[in-house]
């Protein structure tokens, strides 16, 4: 179960995120949708932990009992947290299957990861040579999200945050990321999808859904309340 | 994190002296006779000693670049004898000059990669094991001392011709002191399949070394010549003033790897070039992790037709430390060519500097030279700059020069982070990431060692 209570963001001196509060539980799939510039991405990065966004104290994060404020990201991650960036940065030098065996820090034997790669990159159907090459270093929209999922795949987290793992990819390619996902994610996990596609709702079929607007979640329901915010826009909720 | 003074310097240990003869402090004329008499070398020797040390007394430190005004030449001891001969297996070296190498692990470094060791402790070359197949096809690995006696010859005709003593202060200074380095030569039409390899150490407080190494590569022929250099703490300021000379004939081809990791005392001024005939190719790869002060600049002539020049630079400047260094390439043939990627990262308030120098003579038409040299800053105290210099008499040359100075963000921290690197993890691995264009280029022994040295660097740098 993963908590957030009274979640009040600020980045330098702008408030982002009012007073929100949600609660996750495990296995289960939850969508965020809202219009651009509502605060989702920094939503997702002050679950994670990014440095640069305050929260107040009154605001809790809680993740099975335990206080996750205090913690950095990386720490996070060690607890088995994971976000998906939405326009990861190029990383000259470092490919991702270096920085995995980096992240995996001897958990995983080199090899076995290396082969394990191999049969992801084919499953979700990305040259091998991306796993090799700088990571999204030259990339397209698609190949950056694949190796994204790649990584959630190998990571194996019990939080995954996706922050729009379908822009910038065609539509076979968000079919066959969410099958990947499907298949390669552990069950119990918890899932969050920010996202603007009403393609890839439908195949995630998520139990949550959030509708966040200027910093404040604006409505809360389930796959319905999907669908209907988005054919009539985001407009109708207040 | 001061890397040198600190616990993690693992080869910062030393062993006790074990000097045999030593010339005490100070350089002089009547030095300078010392030396040349204790090695029994050929009177033309004394002569070049003696008339370099004139030039030395007459020349003055560069009005440009690093502060060398804490250099005391009269604190320095410039010839000491470490052991009576060079022996001819590691059972006869002396236990204590044993446990050095062990320690930085010279002999496992044989086993597995070396075509011959030339390892040079203090001012003399104790070791020399020059496998039989470098004899086989002809090919002379010796430290130089042994070159001038068994190969006057040779010697006489190339030494100090590329870099005159006049050439500048520290070859000056190294031309009236030198002792040690190696001589390599490879005969017509000969490749030597494994890198030759040397290493280098001051083991003495206060001690110059002034090694001078010769390469002759004949016509078509192959090497690529390796030097690793680490060297112990020490609590007051040491030299290290070398000479390198290249001669690459035509249609040859010599890389030239250098992995230095000085100890943070050592002033490093280093002379090097090369001259690279018709077809031939001459690449530096040059990695300077230590020292207190590095002037370093190494130099292709591209005096053939056809020629090409390559220059691999790596510098990286910690507390305390300047990295002044830089490539020249002198295009005075046509159709010749020269890259330069420089790469060079400050932390901790350290300095870098890059200076690169090219040149195209009037009569040189089609040729072409690329530069980039990219700096990564690590903290607000540090500093990087970059000192182009084009000259081209030439109107159809292609010169292309690019620089670019970055810092590492706090998003790329975030997104490693996010993936449970410790800020001093991704550090390490955004520089290791940055760097990997040069480090690809070095021996996998060397680039393991160098991926261990800049992860222990960034503790404590980043986050």
């Amino acid at each position: 179960m993963f908590e957030i209570r009274n979640l009040t963001a600020t980045i330098g001196d702008k408030e982002i995120l009012h007073d929100i509060s949600l609660d996750f539980e495990s296995g289960k799939t939850v969508v965020v949708l809202g219009p651009n510039g509502s605060g989702k991405s920094t939503l997702a990065a002050a679950i994670m932990g990014r440095p640069d966004i305050t929260l107040s104290d009154a605001s809790e994060l809680t993740w099975n009992g335990e206080e996750l404020k205090a913690l950095s990201a990386d720490k996070r991650a060690k607890l088995g947290m994971f976000l998906s960036f939405q326009s990861p940065l190029p990383i000259p030098g470092v490919s991702v299957e270096e920085l995995l065996r980096s992240a995996l820090d001897g958990k995983k034997d080199p090899v076995v990861l290396h082969r394990e790669l191999r049969t992801l990159a084919r499953e979700i159907d990305i040259a091998e040579e991306f796993l090799s090459r700088s990571i999204h270093d030259g990339f397209s929209g698609g190949e950056r999200k694949k190796i994204e999922a790649i990584q959630a795949a190998v990571l194996a987290p019990s939080l995954v945050i996706f922050d729009e793992i379908d822009t910038g990819t065609d539509t076979d390619a968000v079919k066959r990321i969410a099958e990947f996902l499907r298949a390669h994610l552990p069950e119990d996990a918890t899932k969050i999808y920010i996202t603007h596609s009403p393609k890839l709702i439908d195949l995630i079929k998520p139990d949550t859904v959030v509708i966040l607007k200027d910093g404040r979640v604006a409505a809360l329901g389930g796959h319905d309340l999907a669908i209907k915010t988005v054919e009539e826009g985001f407009n109708k909720i207040h | 994190m001061d890397f040198p003074d600190s616990d993690h310097y693992k080869y910062g240990f030393s062993v006790p002296e074990r000097t045999v003869k030593e010339t005490g402090l100070g350089l002089s004329s009547s030095v300078v006779r010392q030396i040349s008499e204790i090695k029994g070398e050929p009177a033309w020797m004394l002569d070049f000693r003696l008339k370099a040390y004139g030039l030395f007394t007459e020349s003055s430190q560069p009005k440009w670049g690093p502060d060398l005004s804490a250099l005391d030449y009269d604190a320095i001891t410039y010839y000491r004898k470490s052991t009576e001969a060079a022996v001819k297996s590691w059972d006869d070296l002396p236990p204590e000059i044993r446990e050095t190498y062990d320690r930085i692990g010279v002999p496992e470094a044989e086993k597995d990669f070396l075509a011959g060791v030339s390892a040079q402790y203090e001012s003399e070359v104790v070791y020399e094991s020059v496998q039989k197949e470098l004899t086989r096809q002809g090919v002379i690995f010796c430290d130089m001392d042994t070159a001038v006696k068994k190969y006057p010859e040779i010697v006489r005709e190339y030494f100090g011709t590329l870099v005159p003593p006049s050439d500048n202060f520290s070859s000056a200074l190294n031309s009236a002191a030198w002792s040690g380095g190696s001589f390599v030569h490879i005969p017509k039409g000969v490749k030597v399949t494994l890198p030759l390899q040397a290493y280098f150490r001051i083991n003495s407080e206060s001690f110059g070394q002034f090694e001078r190494t010769l390469i002759i590569a004949e016509e078509g022929s192959f090497v690529h010549y390796l030097e690793g250099c680490t060297a112990p703490i020490y609590r007051t300021d040491s030299l290290h003033s070398a000479v390198v000379e290249i001669f690459v004939k035509k249609g040859a081809r010599v890389r030239y790897t250098t992995v230095q990791n000085w100890s943070g005392n050592i002033y490093n001024l280093v002379t090097k070039r090369a001259k690279a005939e018709e077809d031939a190719v001459m690449e530096w790869v040059d990695c300077n992790l230590g020292s207190k002060v590095t002037m370093k600049y190494p130099a292709v002539i591209l005096a053939g037709r056809g020629a090409r020049g390559e220059m691999l630079s790596l510098a990286l400047a910690g507390k305390g430390q300047h990295q002044d260094t830089g490539a020249r390439m002198i295009h005075l043939a046509p159709d010749t060519h020269s890259r330069i990627i420089s790469k060079s990262i400050s932390k901790n308030g350290g300095r870098s500097s890059f200076r690169g120098d090219i040149r195209i003579a009037k009569n040189a038409t089609g040729c072409s030279s690329s530069s980039v040299c990219d700096a990564l800053i690590l903290d607000k105290d540090s500093r990087s700059d970059t000192y182009p210099s084009l000259s081209s008499h030439a109107s159809d040359a292609r010169l292309a020069h690019e620089a670019t100075v970055e810092k590492i963000g706090e998003e790329k921290l975030f997104y490693l982070a996010s993936r449970g690197l410790s800020p001093q993890e991704a550090g390490g691995l955004l520089v290791n990431g940055f760097i990997e264009p040069v480090v690809k280029e070095i021996p996998m022994e060397y680039s393991i060692e160098l991926n261990r040295l800049i992860n222990l660097e960034m503790e404590g740098s980043v986050g």
